[in-house]
This record gives C-alpha cells, structure tokens and sequence, in this order.
C-alpha cells in the first residue's frame, strides 16, 4: 500500500507543474480604483462698478447690469446647487440681484435678490464640467434710496447638495 | 591436459586488455541539448489605489496615476510582443490607461486604455531578458461618471506571439 502512494502523488504535483509553467508567459495585477466626491466652483474676477447713474423723469433709476464675470463648475455629484449671499445687507432701497447661466440639464431660477442668507440660484445640477457660464449682476434703487457713495458687497456662490 | 589449458586462458586475457588499453586515449560521448521556447514575465506586486478627488473648476477631474509596479521579461524568442486586458469593462465615464517602458529594441505603444480585448503595449520584442520596467498606470474619469466607491479591475499582461 505504502508503494502505491509516491507513484500517485507524483501524478498528481507533475501535471500541477506543468500548467504554472505553461502560464509563465501571463501576469496578473489588481488595480484598486476611486472616485470620490468633487465639487468645484470658481469664478473669473470681479464684476465692474454697478454705478446708478441715469433715470427717465417720473420712473425710478433705471437699474444697472453687469455680465462682464463668468463662474466654472466641476461636479461629479447628482442633484447639486449653487447658492448665494451677501455679507451684509443692502442699504435701504437698494437691491442686488444675481442671475447665473445653468449649465446643461440645471435650472436657472434667473435673477434673485441676494440677502444675507443663501438664495438658490442654480438647481438641478447633475455631474457636469463646465467653465464660462455668464453670471449677470444687476443693481437697483429706489429714488428714495438716496445718494450712496461708492460701497461694496462680498457676494459668496457655493456649490452644494440639496438638502 | 590441466596444466596445459591455464597457460592458453592467460593468453586469451592479455591480448583482450592489451587491446582495450590500446583505445584508452580516446573517448566519445554524444551530447544531446535543446533550448525550448521560453517566455516569462512577470510584474512585482500590485499598483497603489488610484483614487481621483480633486478637480480645477470647469476642467475635468485631475487624473490619478500610479508609477510604483515594475515588470521582469525574458524571451528567447523573436517578434513577441506584451499586451494587456482587464477582466471586466470599467464604469462608463472612466478610462484605465497603462503605459510599460519598454525593454531595449522593444516599441512601447505609450499610455494605452485597457478592455476586456487584449490591447498592444509593447512590441518588437526579441531574444532579451530584461527587469525593472516601470508600469505606469492612470485613471481618467469624467464628471459624468459620478462618484464610485472602492473598486477593482484584474489586469492580464502576457507575453505572446506578434510583431504588432
């Protein structure tokens, strides 16, 4: 009996051999990939001076736009926004509004007054790479606003989820 | 009778030995040998994880790569080539490149994007043995694609028969 087991374990380990031998010509490796969340927002600088400057007699000033701005968006998320505010409020009879392009497939809810807590101003946005969007600033004031002398709003865009 | 046979036997036995010792200075021996085919490669471990999480705004996500994996080849044949596959399709929006350093006369195809159909990587290889070849791997994904957890791809490298 005990003869009969080296002739059988030889059968067994050669053929094994012979096939690890055959495949020395492969290799293999396991690669390890990651996507991770991405939300990226810029713009290109700051709009120009919004100066109310011109009226037609019997209607209020008449209001003052500025497109010279664009914002970028990188984002691999579903169902993103992007929101603004205002550091400080406006003066009285003052008002700021913001209007962003949508990229493709968002939502522009066109021009929004800003205050100091977020207002959505684009909606809907579903993984999309886009740079260039037009972001459309425009002032107004009432007559009874009266003169301000040259002031200035920090105005914060985020890119978030909807919540 | 008996005497006389012991005298005849020592006879027949020397000039038996004398004979063999007349042929002592010369031997031949007929040497077999054969090369087979041999083709071996291999790769020294697997590459890091590839994970993409940063992006400058309106471009798309920055790629991740992976230089830290080198492949051994040796080859005693001629017009091979290495090409490489992976086990399944990757995530629509993401792309797996692979780019091998070729080994002396051998073509590198550059960065290449991986399938589940065999790609050329490297060509033009023949009768070399040669270690230390850096694999470079890079990972593309699109803002479209969305975001993906924690995934994994086999990537099959084999030496084979082929001059492109």
């Amino acid at each position: 009996m005990p003869k009969l087991v080296l002739p059988v374990m030889l059968m067994l380990i050669l053929p094994a051999f012979a096939g690890a031998n055959h495949l020395d010509n492969v290799a293999h490796q396991t690669v390890t990939f990651q996507v991770s969340p991405i939300s990226e927002l810029s713009v290109s600088g700051n709009p120009g001076l919004l100066h109310v400057i011109q009226a037609v007699a019997g209607s209020e000033p008449a209001d003052v736009d500025d497109a010279s701005t664009t914002y970028s968006l990188t984002c691999n998320e579903e169902d993103r926004k992007i929101t603004a505010r205002l550091d400080d409020p406006m003066p009285s009879g003052m008002e700021l509004m913001l209007e962003l392009a949508a990229p493709p497939g968002a939502t522009s809810l066109g021009f929004v007054a800003l205050s100091g807590t977020d207002q959505n101003i684009v909606t809907g946005i579903d993984g999309v790479c886009e740079t260039g969007k037009t972001i459309t600033y425009r002032c107004c004031a009432d007559a009874d606003a009266g003169v301000i002398v040259s002031d200035s709003r920090t105005v914060t865009l985020t890119l978030t989820g909807v919540e | 009778m008996r005497k006389s046979f012991i005298p005849v036997l020592a006879v027949i036995f020397a000039v038996v030995l004398g004979g063999v010792a007349m042929a002592g200075n010369t031997a031949n021996q007929t040497v077999s040998f054969e090369v087979s085919a041999i083709n071996e490669l291999s790769v020294s471990g697997n590459p890091a994880a590839l994970v993409i999480d940063s992006a400058t705004a309106g471009s798309q996500p920055t790629f991740a790569t992976d230089d830290s994996t080198t492949y051994a080849v040796t080859t005693n044949e001629e017009g091979r080539k290495i090409t490489g596959a992976i086990d399944s399709a990757m995530p629509s929006g993401v792309t797996l490149k692979i780019a091998l350093v070729a080994p002396t006369d051998g073509t590198s195809a550059g960065s290449v994007a991986l399938g589940v159909d065999a790609v050329d990587l490297v060509t033009g290889i023949s009768q070399l043995a040669a270690s230390g070849k850096l694999i470079t791997y890079r990972l593309d994904a699109s803002a479209a694609a969305g975001v993906i957890e924690s995934d994994t791809r086999t990537v099959t490298l084999t030496l084979t028969a082929g001059v492109s």
